[in-house]
């Protein structure tokens, strides 16, 4: 797997020419992980929305290789819809066969050994709604494995999971990542984002980006949290975060 | 016993009713478990109330019922895309008053004096009263229906479970759910001659709801919803026979009926 994502002074904005996001650069080689760290709201969404060429508006330059999937939050797919894991990283083989014919006999061993992967064979016919929120974020992972993407972006997989299943989620991330591909984890969590190779922190404008000791600075935290950010009395910092569903 | 079961249809008129409502209950259940995925039931209701004005135009015109339908449930999709757009009271409120106007614009020519009196059919439908040629036009639709369906079956899944994942998945979800409003606007014209535009709403909406109740995906769902549409379908005719009862309201009642037997049993997780 030789994935490369390069971005160069991209703006992206749900209305044309109001960027909900500016300046954004950012160079990534295969076998990288990038935590994209900011405040709600600050542009998180927009700038995976953005590489997925999804936003009405974009301008700058962003190259890939590999193909980009996207693994939203488990929280905005469907619980109530009657289907079973499988089912869903299933989903992941739509686009290799046109939709007028049915998936081919490889689509569902490629399905099936992308939830082997994930460690949930165990439970492809179990309905997706019954799952936990670890799990089903796994089932989303696997559903983006389905999709033989290179480069991975992925919205607060951490956000509505337990922490061991978080831990589970963090490992497998390192796993893939490992194999060449391109992992990049939407957070605003500065200690888990502490792990990722690069962190890139966002809050409209780019704050900072690269090793995580050299961008995590008082200064750069303040600035990416602005409003949010609350100094404790001692001189530590506390970020406070308003859960709100976008 | 065999002679109650077949009674009702020992003449022409019966079996014809029969097999029209055998196609659009087949239709009508699965087209049903998308609309509810899609959360379309309240555009289902709009869609079949407002085409009114043309069931009317086609019964003063004298020209078939189908013509009217398809002319009314264009005027009635305009009428309703318009009312959305009005983001000044709301699109709920929009539809709500475009729908209302539409069905009272129908009732005043319905019942203009010299309007043949046909608005109780045009309503609350009769099954009894389908010609072969209607019959030919149900079962042209219902495989063209079902035909797309299953075509579209991926595009319909990634929408419903994840409408702003859909794009990466391959397909658009705006796309898609232009299809399905087509399709419902087309088993909406196929329905509306045996159930009438106030009652076929309940044939797509409840069989469907049901069986999105008793079972957990979506291939077994849609099979079921079919079989309960059809069941309906011919649990209303015998009502109506034996009972002696208007036939489209019997199977819209029959339908409610699966609807809220399924609400008893107990709920998946």
């Amino acid at each position: 797997m030789d994935a490369a994502l390069k971005v160069r002074g991209l703006a992206a904005g749900y209305a044309p020419g109001v960027p909900a996001i500016e300046g954004v650069d950012l160079d990534v080689a295969g076998g990288h992980s990038v935590a994209v760290l900011g405040p709600n709201g600050g542009g998180k969404t927009t700038l995976f929305r953005a590489l997925l060429g999804q936003t009405p508006w974009r301008r700058g330059e962003v190259v890939v290789r590999g193909s980009l999937a996207y693994v939203p939050q488990t929280e905005r797919s469907r619980l109530d819809f009657p289907i079973d894991a499988l089912g869903v990283v299933l989903m992941g083989r739509y686009r290799y066969a046109p939709w007028y014919r049915r998936l081919g006999r490889d689509d569902r061993r490629a399905a099936r050994e992308a939830l082997d992967r994930v460690g949930l064979g165990d439970h492809a016919r179990t309905r997706y709604g019954e799952l936990s929120g670890g799990q089903r974020q796994r089932v989303l992972i696997a559903r983006a494995l389905a999709q033989e993407a290179g480069v991975l972006l992925m919205d607060e997989p951490m956000s509505g999971v337990d922490r061991p299943s978080a831990e589970l989620v963090l490992a497998l991330l390192e796993e893939l990542r490992d194999e060449g591909r391109i992992v990049l984890v939407s957070t605003h969590d500065i200690d888990q984002a502490r792990r990722f190779d690069s962190v890139l922190c966002i809050n409209r404008d780019q704050v900072g980006c690269g090793r995580p000791d050299e961008v995590l600075t008082a200064a750069a935290v303040a600035r990416t949290y602005g409003a949010e950010l609350v100094r404790l009395a001692d001189g530590e910092q506390a970020v406070v975060v308003q859960h709100h569903s976008h | 016993m065999v002679d109650a079961l077949t009674e009702p249809f020992a003449h022409t008129i019966g079996q014809r009713a029969l097999l029209e409502v055998v196609l659009i209950g087949a239709v009508a259940g699965p087209l049903g478990v998308w609309v509810v995925l899609h959360r379309q039931s309240y555009a289902a209701e709009s869609l079949a109330h407002a085409m009114l004005p043309g069931l009317v135009a086609a019964a003063l015109l004298g020209v078939p019922l189908a013509l009217g339908a398809a002319g009314g449930l264009l005027l009635a999709a305009l009428a309703i895309a318009a009312a959305q757009r009005q983001r000044a009271v709301g699109p709920d409120v929009g539809v709500a008053v475009a729908v209302t106007v539409l069905l009272g614009l129908g009732a005043v020519l319905a019942l203009a004096p010299d309007a043949p009196p046909r608005l109780g059919e045009l309503l609350f439908g009769d099954p009894l009263s389908v010609s072969p040629d209607d019959l030919v036009l149900s079962g042209t639709g219902a495989a063209v229906v079902l035909a797309a369906m299953a075509a579209l079956h991926r595009p319909l899944t990634a929408a419903a479970f994840d409408p702003q994942l859909a794009a990466t998945l391959g397909s658009s979800a705006r796309a898609t759910e232009l299809a399905l409003l087509l399709l419902l606007a087309a088993t909406t014209l196929l329905a509306v001659q045996a159930l009438g535009n106030l009652l076929v709403v309940a044939l797509i909406v409840a069989p469907a709801a049901a069986a999105l109740r008793l079972t957990s995906r979506l291939g077994p769902a849609l099979a079921v919803a079919a079989a309960l549409g059809v069941l309906a379908g011919a649990a209303g005719l015998y009502a109506s026979h034996y009972l002696d009862i208007a036939a489209g309201a019997a199977i819209a009642l029959a339908a409610l009926a699966t609807f809220l037997l399924a609400q008893l049993t107990p709920r998946r997780a």
